[in-house]
């Protein structure tokens, strides 16, 4: 089992120009950025980058799967179940910002509520945890 | 007056017919006398006024032979024939012929001078040739010098006049002065006539010596009778040659056929096309009288060669000039005929009325006696015909009455007697009368309830929800027409069934084991939902109602069963969620983007912004922020209006929440120098509430009582508990704009906006305090207010102290 490192984030986020905006924020902040459309695609560098120690969550994603989908998968791997993950999306209904804190999410943002660089230092926060 | 079709009106009738035709009659004849004698007098009149105007032409014209005869035996003429006789020189009286043709020359134009009636005189000698000639130019008589002077062998009048004997005058026809070949009219246009009269030596049998031609003017002549005239109105005065055109004309333009030019043609009978010039001609004198015109007519008197004009006088008055006056006559002796008419015929009413008045006294009286009264008598007045049948009237009416008398004594016996009868039987008639009455009664009665019956089972059988009555044992005994249409099953199947047995059975036992329990064992209503299958095999759901129907003893009758079919409501409440959840992701996404970027242009990530920039992206910033605002409020209100909001009450410390609230409005607060005030005691109770929805009410008021104070103003945010009352006041309260009175009951409709606060702010949504009301009524609160312009407002949110009453429903309200 490869070494998980904090510095290294996936980030799994259908919207193209959000993507390109979280990621240049995010290596402007020091982080090491790997990105993903989908749930497949995001299983896959799970599987190909094992030192990512950090997940950027959307709810809603390319193709079929969705977000708690994604989760399932992750928190049902002995390897990756630990990863903290920071859902970040605008589906912000109360109601799944419950379910996803009872998966065991880290924290859960809504997109329009939050600058960039709030949602950044949060997490940053919570690493430090 | 008389009454219609009575004698005295077709009396009145034929006398008025009468005196109307008999004025009418005199009328006319009255006027067409008139008439007949204005037009001979006018006739009369015209006539020897054309007769004066010919006369005085003729003077005139009569004037000029006389005045040219003369001048052929004036003594420079016959000085001037001795001269020639004797080679240029008279020796009688010493004086060569230049001399003598230089006097007579001087003669002609004194003679033109002063009659100024010539347009040009001259001497011809016997071999044609001009000797003198003196044109009248411009009112000046000129000699022409020799150089100009022609030779006229040729012309007409020359050779008519040196044929003709002493003493006779040569005189052309009038005609425009004309010269040279082909000939060209002079100007100006004049007319002249050509005087010629031979010249001989005196005392001689010679043949003549030469010709003396006068050309004279003939508008000077005709003038200067016509001037005479020009005062007088109405008349118009012409002077028509024999070949049909105008020599004098009022307008002169129309002269000598038109713009003094015989061929352009203007001719008489373009003006006056019924004249007929002929019988002018022939009658020499006379009146020519047609519809519009009357003309009177005199030839003139020109004496000369046979070729000369004759030419016509000629007076013209429009008929209706003369006959004027007649009209007005008209018009006054139709007014008299009215006036005496209506004289004659109000004196025959009069007259009438009172000869036959007796009459109509009598008719009266003939009337009454008829209707059977006979103390009647009618006043004899005169002793004429009518007097007498009166008289006679009288007697046949007083042998009447004492007749009547007795017959009426007879009767009146018998009409007692029949009146008890009648009486006894009206006293009959009133019992039945009741006895029916009460039987109608009774009959309406059952009616009413028969058809209340029916409205009722019309209700029960059209009613669209199921409707299902069972026996204790959920048999059916009926079912409404809902059950077949929903189901698919029909009456026979579903009234030979256990109730739900066809389409039930899809729920766990545990449900239907409750139900049983619920409604059969306690006897309780039962409702719920319930999912059924149809005939065709489609799943259903329905909202059922079932009650007991009990007896005296607590038994159970029947079970009456409600059943509404949800499936299509649920479906929608389904769609509706699915379309807020999308809604909100859709609208949210893009509006992240421009945040985000905007956020990071802003933060300088991709190199440095200037000012300029910077403050623009900072305005796009604030825009985006504001639209993301609205679109929650707007998917927070979409939420309440599905109603389907959850309340989940947890302990909470209403406090802390008002605390958080007013912390995020901090900045704002400092900004507006404003001062808040916390008025919250120490110890408070904490109380079952949904943080999350106390903390969107506690925002939007703090929040509005800060936007809408103004500088340096005051907020006040206080909580008090009541424990009497069971509840929890929480008051905020601010010294700002206020709310105006007009506009305080629609304070939280959706959307609105008082108007002193959208001049000052344009950022409100006017969602705010509707969706703080939604939730607060909600959740088991109230909320009021005072308000009052320019002094501030005061909102009260009363919580009971029990708590919010917990809900499920698919959404929650969310920031």
């Amino acid at each position: 089992m490869e070494k998980k490192d904090e510095n290294i984030i996936l980030v799994i986020e259908d919207e193209r120009p959000l993507l390109l905006a979280i990621k240049s924020k995010l290596e402007a902040e020091g982080f090491e950025t790997v990105t993903a459309r989908s749930v497949e695609q995001g299983i896959n560098m799970l599987k190909d980058v094992p030192s990512i120690g950090v997940v950027w969550l959307d709810h809603y994603l390319l193709g079929k799967k969705n977000g708690l989908d994604f989760i399932a998968e992750v928190k049902g791997s002995d390897d990756w179940k630990h990863i903290p993950i920071f859902v970040v999306t605008n589906t912000g209904s109360p109601e799944k910002k419950t379910t996803y804190l009872q998966l065991g999410v880290s924290e859960f943002f809504t997109k329009a509520d939050y600058p960039l660089m709030d949602i950044i230092t949060q997490i940053k926060k919570a690493l430090k945890r | 007056m008389p009454r219609k079709g009575s004698i005295g009106i077709k009396i009145i009738a034929v006398a008025s017919l009468f005196a109307f035709v008999f004025l009418g009659a005199v009328v006319v004849i009255l006027l067409t006398q008139a008439r007949g004698h204005m037009l001979d007098a006018s006739v009369q009149l015209l006539e020897e006024d054309v007769r004066a105007e010919k006369e005085r032409i003729d003077f005139y014209l009569q004037q000029i032979p006389d005045t040219v005869q003369s001048l052929k035996g004036t003594p420079p003429l016959q000085g001037m024939i001795r001269a020639e006789d004797n080679q240029g020189f008279d020796v009688e009286e010493n004086s060569t012929i230049a001399q003598w043709q230089s006097r007579l020359a001087a003669i002609f134009i004194a003679e033109m001078n002063a009659t100024k009636l010539y347009a040009q005189m001259r001497y011809i000698d016997a071999s044609g040739q001009e000797v003198i000639r003196v044109n009248f130019i411009n009112g000046v008589a000129v000699r022409v010098e020799e150089g100009q002077l022609q030779n006229k062998g040729d012309r007409e009048y020359f050779l008519e006049a040196i044929e003709n004997e002493r003493n006779i005058t040569y005189l052309s026809r009038a005609e425009l002065n004309r010269e040279g070949s082909p000939p060209t009219i002079s100007t100006p246009h004049t007319a002249i006539i050509r005087y010629a009269i031979p010249v001989y030596e005196d005392d001689s049998d010679r043949p003549p010596r030469g010709v003396i031609v006068a050309n004279v003017l003939v508008e000077e002549v005709i003038a200067s009778s016509d001037r005479l005239h020009s005062e007088e109105r109405e008349k118009k005065h012409y002077i028509i040659s024999d070949d049909g055109f105008f020599v004098s004309h009022v307008d002169s333009r129309k002269e000598w056929g038109g713009p003094k030019d015989l061929e352009t043609g203007y001719s008489v009978q373009d003006e006056f096309s019924d004249l007929t010039l002929d019988k002018l001609f022939e009658d020499r004198f006379g009146t020519f009288i047609t519809s519009e015109y009357i003309f009177a007519y005199a030839v003139l008197g020109l004496s000369g060669s046979e070729n000369s004009n004759k030419w016509v006088v000629l007076q013209v008055t429009p008929v209706h000039a003369v006959l004027g006056p007649i009209n007005s006559v008209t018009v006054y002796t139709a007014f008299f005929g009215v006036f005496v008419f209506i004289v004659l015929f109000f004196s025959f009413v009069f007259l009438v009325r009172n000869i036959l008045k007796p009459l109509d006294l009598l008719r009266d009286a003939a009337v009454q006696v008829g209707e059977g009264s006979f103390d009647v008598e009618v006043p004899v007045k005169h002793n004429d015909e009518i007097g007498e049948v009166a008289r006679v009237f009288n007697t046949m009416t007083s042998q009447l009455a004492s007749q009547y008398g007795e017959l009426e004594e007879k009767v009146k016996k018998k009409t007692k007697q029949l009146r008890k009868k009648v009486e006894e039987l009206k006293k009959t008639q009133r019992a039945m009368m009741n006895v029916l009455d009460d039987m109608e009664h009774e009959k309406e009665q059952a009616q009413i309830l028969a058809e209340d019956l029916e409205k009722f089972k019309l209700a029960v059988e059209n009613s669209s929800d199921m409707i299902l009555i069972t026996d204790p044992h959920a048999n059916v005994l009926y079912a409404n027409h809902a059950v077949e249409k929903i189901t698919g099953y029909t009456k026979e199947e579903i009234l030979t069934a256990k109730c739900g047995s066809l389409w039930g059975g899809y729920m766990q036992k545990a449900f239907y084991k409750k139900m049983w329990d619920t409604i059969a064992k306690k006897k309780k209503p039962f409702e719920g939902r319930v999912e059924n299958k149809r005939k065709n095999g489609q799943m259903f759901v329905g909202h059922t109602n079932i009650v007991p129907i009990l007896d005296e003893q607590n038994n159970v009758k029947f079970f009456v069963d409600i059943q509404r079919d949800v499936t299509i409501e649920m479906e929608i409440d389904r769609a509706k969620s699915e379309f807020v959840s999308l809604a909100s992701h859709q609208l949210r996404t893009p509006l992240s983007t421009i945040n985000w970027y905007a956020e990071m242009l802003l933060n300088g990530d991709v190199g440095h912004l200037k000012a300029g920039q910077k403050q623009y992206l900072e305005e796009i910033y604030r825009g985006n922020q504001r639209m993301v605002a609205l679109v929650n409020a707007l998917l927070n209100v979409s939420r309440i209006e599905l109603g389907t909001f959850s309340v989940a009450p947890i302990s909470v410390n209403v406090a802390e929440i008002v605390e958080d609230a007013v912390d995020e409005i901090l900045p704002d607060i400092k900004k507006k120098k404003l001062t808040i005030t916390k008025k919250i005691p120490k110890k408070i109770p904490t109380i079952q509430a949904d943080p999350q929805l106390l903390l969107i009410v506690f925002q939007n008021l703090i929040s509005n009582a800060v936007k809408y104070t103004p500088d340096k103003g005051e907020v006040v945010v206080k909580i008090s508990i009541k424990k009497k009352e069971g509840s929890m006041n929480v008051i905020v309260s601010d010294n700002g704009y206020g709310i105006p009175k007009r506009q305080q009951d629609k304070i939280f409709t959706k959307l609105f906006r008082a108007d002193n606060v959208k001049e000052k702010d344009t950022e409100g949504t006017g969602l705010g305090l509707y969706i703080v009301k939604s939730i607060v009524e909600h959740s088991g609160g109230s909320i009021h207010f005072d308000s009052e312009e320019e002094k501030g407002t005061t909102f009260y949110v009363t919580l009971p102290l029990s708590g919010m009453k917990k809900k499920e429903g698919a959404r929650r309200l969310g920031k």
